[in-house]
């Protein structure tokens, strides 16, 4: 994702970029699947725009115990419920903290990228934060594969990046 | 960017074997200040890229030339791995 990301940015940055180009760098930049533009500038892509935004911190993890007893059907009902809640109202704040992650940080962790494979999305490599948070942002439990939360985070990923547009 | 450079980075993203080198080739035309031409970013389409260079490639033919709206699978590459 990030030489898509760069790519956009080199548009933005390019002073040779019309006005229209710049406005649909925008617009992909957006579409990959971050429903905010504050994720955007996590990332640093809109410094251009003036819309820079200090990424949250966050404490991973806290947030991935979180999200492992919110599926853990050996949990209890009142804990699971209480991390559910809490991922449910800070998923803004959690897939902003993800995405703002180093690309360096984004590595080390393949619990996801095994899937990935398996499933033919190479692409995803290295980039744990993403399949997490997206299986946290889509709340898997209701989906497919409930059992598989990291195979339906990939997918999901994979659509979001695939199909920008398409709302899931 | 020369004529020549232009033509060596289009030869190696169409042609070349190793991703990475792909990859570099891309990241030095995106930071060229002509954009690649929509021929070119047709003919990459077309080839069977790594999913991260087909999608940088259809994003940059959307924003550069306002075409090809349609999202991209990979189910639906021409040579599907």
């Amino acid at each position: 994702m990030h030489l898509l990301i760069a790519a956009q940015k080199a548009i933005l940055s390019n002073p040779q970029s019309t006005p229209e180009q710049k406005e649909r760098a925008v617009s992909e930049l957006r579409g990959i699947g971050l429903k905010d533009p504050r994720y955007l500038d996590a990332q640093g892509v809109l410094e251009e725009l003036g819309l820079t935004v200090a990424p949250p911190s966050m404490d991973f993890s806290k947030v991935e115990t979180l999200y492992a007893t919110s599926r853990n059907p050996a949990a209890k009902p009142a804990d699971r419920e209480a991390a559910a809640k809490y991922l449910q109202e800070n998923e803004d704040t959690i897939v902003a903290a993800y995405l703002a992650l180093p690309d360096k940080q984004w590595g080390g962790d393949d619990r996801f990228s095994a899937k990935g494979h398996e499933i033919g999305k190479p692409m995803y490599d290295g980039y744990p934060g993403v399949f997490a948070s997206c299986a946290i942002w889509h709340q898997c439990d209701r989906l497919p594969y409930p059992d598989e939360a990291d195979k339906v985070g990939i997918i999901l990923a994979h659509r979001r990046i695939t199909r920008p547009k398409a709302r899931l | 960017m020369t004529t020549r450079e232009y033509r060596t980075l289009r030869k190696i993203l169409l042609h070349g074997r190793r991703t990475k080198h792909r990859v570099a080739a891309l990241n030095d035309l995106i930071a060229s200040p002509t954009p690649p031409s929509a021929r070119l970013l047709d003919e990459l389409l077309r080839q069977n890229l790594p999913d991260e260079l087909a999608l940088t490639v259809l994003s940059l033919q959307r924003t550069y030339y306002g075409e090809n709206d349609a999202p991209i699978d990979s189910s639906t590459k021409s040579n599907p791995k």
